[in-house]
């Protein structure tokens, strides 16, 4: 089990680097200079030479890199650019806010899989599998910025239960302002998982020991809870662990739209702006949430699911 | 000052104001009777958010807006942008031999933590803009040396004669801050700002909001009304339009021209335009083939219709542009009219070029920006009739800066505002070849508009300035580098609870006026 | 990345291993495959539409016309026009040829990579599997949109942009599909046999692995041409897409979205109807293949 961890988290260490790397080399080649954006058109050439030298823009690329990891490898993730203060502060505001949407994202993407999936198996010719089967197809061609603003038109003003987007003050009141944006994320991997625990649960269907507790007299009701959804909940969490990047993606769009102020909308900021050491340093955020997401999904499927190993 | 136009508005969602509210009734007209109220938090939603409150730094309007609010400068615009009025300085001349400004400072003007403002916090203010890597170094250029020869007297020695002097101690970025930060590091006091302006600052949640209070000390006595303003950050203007309309917000910058129709049949709320300062024009690479040709240019222009960019674009909310630079200056030129739409003598205008036959060009256009997509596909429609094929490229805001700086691009739209009262900003960077990014990107060099330029600014009498700044106007307007578009004023959608808000034209809120109704 | 990775539900499960099971069609639907036929259909009538949309549309999907600004369905603009005067119905058929030529060319390059990329590492597995994977992994680590928006930023705007960015990242789902299955093959009897026969690593990883590994690939390539139509759309929005005039479904949907408050739905609906309706029928022939693909095994 330790060396398990230990192995895994050498073999992190590699996927980390190339990210960093990936997006450093990726920002630093799109044309665009940051104290060009940062002084306007206005300002004079000197101007724009004296910021590139306060913030090190002027030295050799491999220099800037070099320098770059450096400074990672001592916990600094440097100076936004954009927003005139250190990132880790900026992370520590925002971090949780996408954290928050995305835990919440995957719950309700489960509380809405769960019965659809078990509808398609339980009566796979019944009016309702076919409904689902066609809702299931067409969320897989919604984009999710569409699925978000007819939430927002239906959910958010025609019925306005939820606010229409933004991000008020209190727990309470911020919990509730992410509830559509949290269903708009969980819709767009909703089809996948379906699809997934619909496998899951058919395979345990056919499995010799529902057939042998069925031979044993168990009800289908007790079989359902006992073994089938044990078997699809096992699935379900390596389905939702592999999806943690398109849930992080989905944040992306979703914080836009909802005005919602987490790592997505600071990362889109920090493009625009060509703010290198706060993509880079958000891009690093998201891949360590991945790295870590995935670790945590084996850990969660060893313990669920005897068969597997950790290997 | 910068408009920052970004990817965000692509972000335009399912709008929802008037669909929540679009009951009935007719115009949002406010309760002009009611009684001056003091108190209250005013709530202003805008699409960005501030890059920082040191005010040599940022040039983004959501910063300017907010640093206006917290320190004072020396003058600052009257609100109709005919020139300034005294702030923290009482009074102004200039010496004889016209190369010196002597300022008094008010004695009753203190920081926010109580320190008198002094001659010395003036001097240390302007030297932080003059340096080398601050965005407006090139206004406080012209300041030689400072003299403080009392804790209430500044002695500005200026290069040469310069009549827009007092308009540029307006400028947001010459704020007076406390001599040496009072102490403390550049960093720490852009968290923690001390001004002398009429509001304080409170606290900044960053990403989500910003509230300023009251200054009780301000010195204008019985100012501000409000005892505290809050800017909350909204990026998606279809989403401040319902927080509007709900109430959950008084004040909506920026709303979409789309929504004019929707907020002005809601009762409880206006739509209004207010003068400002910005010119919308396309600009041309007068250094490529063949848009150097002067009678390619004039046929571009002739070409486009602009009353049906106006319409489709802008809603009707703005004026057809002459003269470059803006009615809201006094050295508008009226007696330039706006090219009217003419397609045979374009096509006249083309025939006499280098290219008679038509040609092939580029109009490139920032990713996201709806409108400038819309009116690219307008004018390339209006060209295509004259011959000219026109290609759409785009490119995201901050690539757009390095295209257009390096002159690697053909057509472009442009738009600039003037951060200073005094038309000499303007003038010069929008009709210069060295006083600005190379006469706004187009490569036009002309030496007469840089005489023309120092002579307005060396004059001290208006009508000799007005002359020289008539004559630019018109070589602009002979050679058209750009195609000024549109006079655009500045659009709000606000509660009519909200009493006496009317920025200016250079954009300062003047927030210490305005009250809320119950 | 090591257990969770088998659990990727790509594929139906009618095509994964165990006894056959009552599907997700009625049986009549699926005794005649018609989900294939009726999927085959849609798409056909929309590939159609977009090949002859000149002959299908009566007006041009990019000629301005300010007088007829929003106006909403009628006999002669069947969708009704949009902000600046466009006939929807005409920019709607026009888009398909965009976003569908876009979508489905998009799908080659990745297949193909993935296809080597998940040989190779599935049949020789070792340190060429350790290295590749950590490979696979890097892009996985990056937020999908992150990753192509900034690719489109490098490269600039254009359906160019668009087609390298997609597969720079999609590679690797066929990556992982196809290595799975390489690795069960490559424990089968006959790959010992072909090898103790002499016959060369390459003519057995082209002759034998490529087209058992490929059915599978073959079938998630459904679902990844709508997850590129999604793709396009969503950069188009983003503004980062394909370039106007030239009309695309996610465009015309980011512009429809701020005339929705005035009552203007039509911008926004018809496009997304498209959309929509194209991966409808892509999912349906994805499930339809599915099903005759394991009625073949």
């Amino acid at each position: 089990m330790l060396r398990w961890l230990v192995r895994r988290l050498l073999l992190a260490i590699p996927v980390v680097w190339g990210v960093v790397t990936i997006s450093f080399f990726l920002m630093h080649l799109a044309p665009g200079d940051p104290a060009r954006t940062a002084l306007g058109d206005k300002a004079d050439a000197a101007s724009v030479a004296a910021l590139r030298h306060q913030w090190g823009l002027d030295r050799s690329l491999p220099m800037q890199y070099l320098s770059y990891l450096g400074q990672l490898l001592h916990g600094n993730l440097g100076q936004s650019l954009y927003y005139h203060t250190s990132i880790t502060s900026l992370m520590a505001q925002r971090l949780p806010v996408t954290l928050i949407l995305i835990v919440l994202s995957a719950v309700f993407a489960v509380l809405i899989s769960i019965p659809l999936a078990s509808r398609t198996v339980t009566k796979p010719n019944g009016l309702a599998a076919q409904v689902v089967r066609l809702f299931n197809a067409v969320i897989q061609g919604s984009p999710t910025f569409f699925i978000g603003s007819m939430l927002i038109l239906f959910l958010g003003v025609r019925i306005a239960i939820f606010p229409a987007g933004g991000y008020p003050d209190g727990f309470g009141h911020r919990l509730w302002a992410l509830m559509l944006p949290a269903l708009t994320i969980a819709l767009s991997i909703v089809p996948l998982l379906v699809r997934g625990l619909r496998a899951a649960m058919i395979e345990s269907y056919s499995s010799e020991y529902v057939s042998f507790a069925r031979s044993k007299g168990l009800g289908e009701g007790k079989i359902r809870r006992r073994y089938v959804l044990r078997n699809a909940s096992i699935s379900g969490v390596s389905i939702l662990g592999i999806q943690v990047g398109a849930l992080a993606s989905g944040a992306l769009v979703v914080e836009q739209v909802f005005a919602i102020p987490g790592m997505g909308s600071m990362l889109m900021t920090g493009i625009l702006n060509r703010d290198y050491a706060l993509v880079q340093a958000c891009t690093l955020v998201f891949g360590l949430i991945v790295v870590v997401v995935y670790l945590l999904t084996d850990l969660v499927y060893a313990r669920l699911d005897p068969r597997a190993r950790l290997s | 000052m910068i408009r920052r136009r970004t990817l965000t508005s692509a972000f335009v969602i399912a709008a929802a104001a008037s669909l929540a509210a679009c009951s009935s009734g007719s115009g949002g007209s406010g309760a002009s009777d009611a009684k001056l109220q003091s108190g209250g938090n005013l709530v202003m939603a805008r699409a960005d958010e501030p890059t920082s409150l040191l005010p040599s730094v940022p040039t983004d309007n959501a910063a300017i807006w907010i640093i206006e609010e917290i320190y004072s400068t020396l003058t600052v615009p009257a609100q109709n942008g005919s020139g300034v009025r005294p702030s923290l300085a009482t009074s102004w001349k200039q010496s004889a031999d016209k190369l010196s400004w002597t300022f008094d400072l008010r004695k009753d003007a203190k920081f926010a933590d109580g320190r008198p403002v002094t001659s010395a916090d003036v001097k240390f203010s302007i030297e932080q803009v003059q340096k080398k890597s601050s965005p407006f170094a090139f206004i406080d250029s012209i300041i030689t040396a400072m003299d403080t020869p009392d804790a209430h007297t500044i002695v500005f020695h200026t290069a040469k004669p310069w009549a827009p002097f007092p308009a540029d101690m307006a400028l947001f970025a010459n704020s007076i801050v406390p001599d040496n930060y009072g102490g403390k590091s550049a960093q720490a006091f852009a968290q923690h700002p001390v001004g002398s302006g009429p509001f304080k600052f409170d606290s900044w949640t960053k990403g989500s909001s910003l509230k300023i209070v009251k200054n009780p000390d301000y010195w204008a006595k019985g100012t501000p009304k409000l005892d505290s303003v809050t800017f909350t950050v909204v990026p998606d203007s279809n989403t401040r339009a319902t927080q509007l309309s709900s109430g959950q917000i008084q004040i909506n910058e920026y709303p979409s021209n789309s929504s004019i129709q929707a907020v002005s049949k809601t009762p409880g709320l206006k739509f209004t335009s207010f003068p400002s300062s910005e010119v919308d024009y396309l600009g041309m690479n007068t250094s490529r083939k063949p848009l150097n040709d002067v009678n390619v240019r004039k046929a571009i222009r002739l070409a486009i219709d602009k009353e049906a960019i106006l319409k489709s674009v802008y809603y009707n909310r703005a004026t057809l542009a002459g003269g470059y630079l803006s009615p809201t200056t006094w050295a508008h030129d009226a007696s330039i009219k706006p090219t009217a739409f003419d397609l045979a003598a374009a096509k006249a205008a083309l025939a006499k070029s280098s290219v008679p036959n038509g040609f092939t060009t580029t109009i490139t256009i920032s990713s996201g920006d709806q409108d400038a997509s819309a009116e690219a596909q307008l004018i390339q429609a209006d060209l295509a009739k004259i011959g000219i094929t026109l290609k759409i490229k785009s490119l995201d805001p901050a690539s757009q800066y390095s295209t257009k700086g390096a002159g690697n691009y053909d057509m472009a739209f442009g738009l600039y505002t003037t951060d200073i009262v005094d038309p000499d900003e303007i003038a010069r960077f929008a009709g210069t070849f060295s006083g600005g990014v190379h006469t706004v990107y187009t490569w036009f060099n002309n030496a007469q508009m840089n005489r023309l330029a120092d002579s307005a600014s060396s004059a001290s009498d208006q009508a000799a300035r007005k002359k020289d700044y008539d004559q630019m106007q018109q070589i602009i307007n002979d050679n058209v580098p750009y195609i000024p578009l549109f006079y655009v004023p500045g659009n709000y959608s606000y509660s009519s609870k909200v009493h006496g808000f009317a920025p200016g034209a250079t954009g300062n809120y003047f927030l210490e006026d305005v009250w809320l109704s119950k | 990345m090591t257990t969770s990775e088998t659990a990727i539900p790509l594929v139906p499960p009618e095509l994964g291993p165990g006894p056959r099971r009552a599907g997700w069609a009625p049986g009549w639907l699926r005794r005649h495959n018609l989900q294939l036929w009726i999927g085959a259909v849609m798409i056909g009538l929309m590939v159609l539409a977009g090949a002859f949309a000149p002959l299908v549309a009566q007006h041009s999907p990019t000629t301005p016309d300010a007088m007829h600004t929003l106006l909403g369905p009628s006999g002669s603009h069947p969708f009704g026009t949009d902000n600046l005067g466009r006939d929807i119905f005409a920019r709607v058929v026009y888009g398909a040829r965009s976003d569908l030529t876009i979508a489905v060319v998009a799908v080659i390059a990745p297949f193909l990579i993935g296809l080597v990329f998940g040989i190779v590492s599935g049949y020789f597995g070792g340190w060429i599997d350790t290295i590749m994977m950590r490979l696979a992994d890097i892009v996985t680590a990056f937020p999908f949109f992150i990753l192509v928006i900034a690719l489109v930023f490098v490269l600039g705007n254009g359906a160019w942009s668009i087609f390298v960015a997609i597969t720079c990242v999609s590679w690797v789902a066929y990556a992982r599909l196809v290595r799975g299955e390489a690795m069960v093959l490559r424990n089968k009897e006959f790959v010992a046999a072909c090898q103790a026969g002499g016959i060369s690593t390459w003519r057995i990883l082209l002759r034998h692995f490529a087209p058992n590994v490929a059915t599978q690939a073959i079938v998630y390539a459904m679902s990844d041409i709508v997850m590129n139509v999604g793709v396009i759309v969503t950069l188009s929005y983003f503004g980062l897409g394909i370039v106007p005039p030239t009309p695309d479904w996610g465009s015309m949907m980011a512009d429809g979205q701020q005339f929705l408050a005035g009552g203007y739905y039509g911008m926004t609906l018809f496009p997304a109807g498209a959309v929509i309706w194209t991966s409808l029928a892509l999912s349906f022939v994805g499930d339809g293949l599915a099903h005759a693909l394991r009625i073949e095994r």
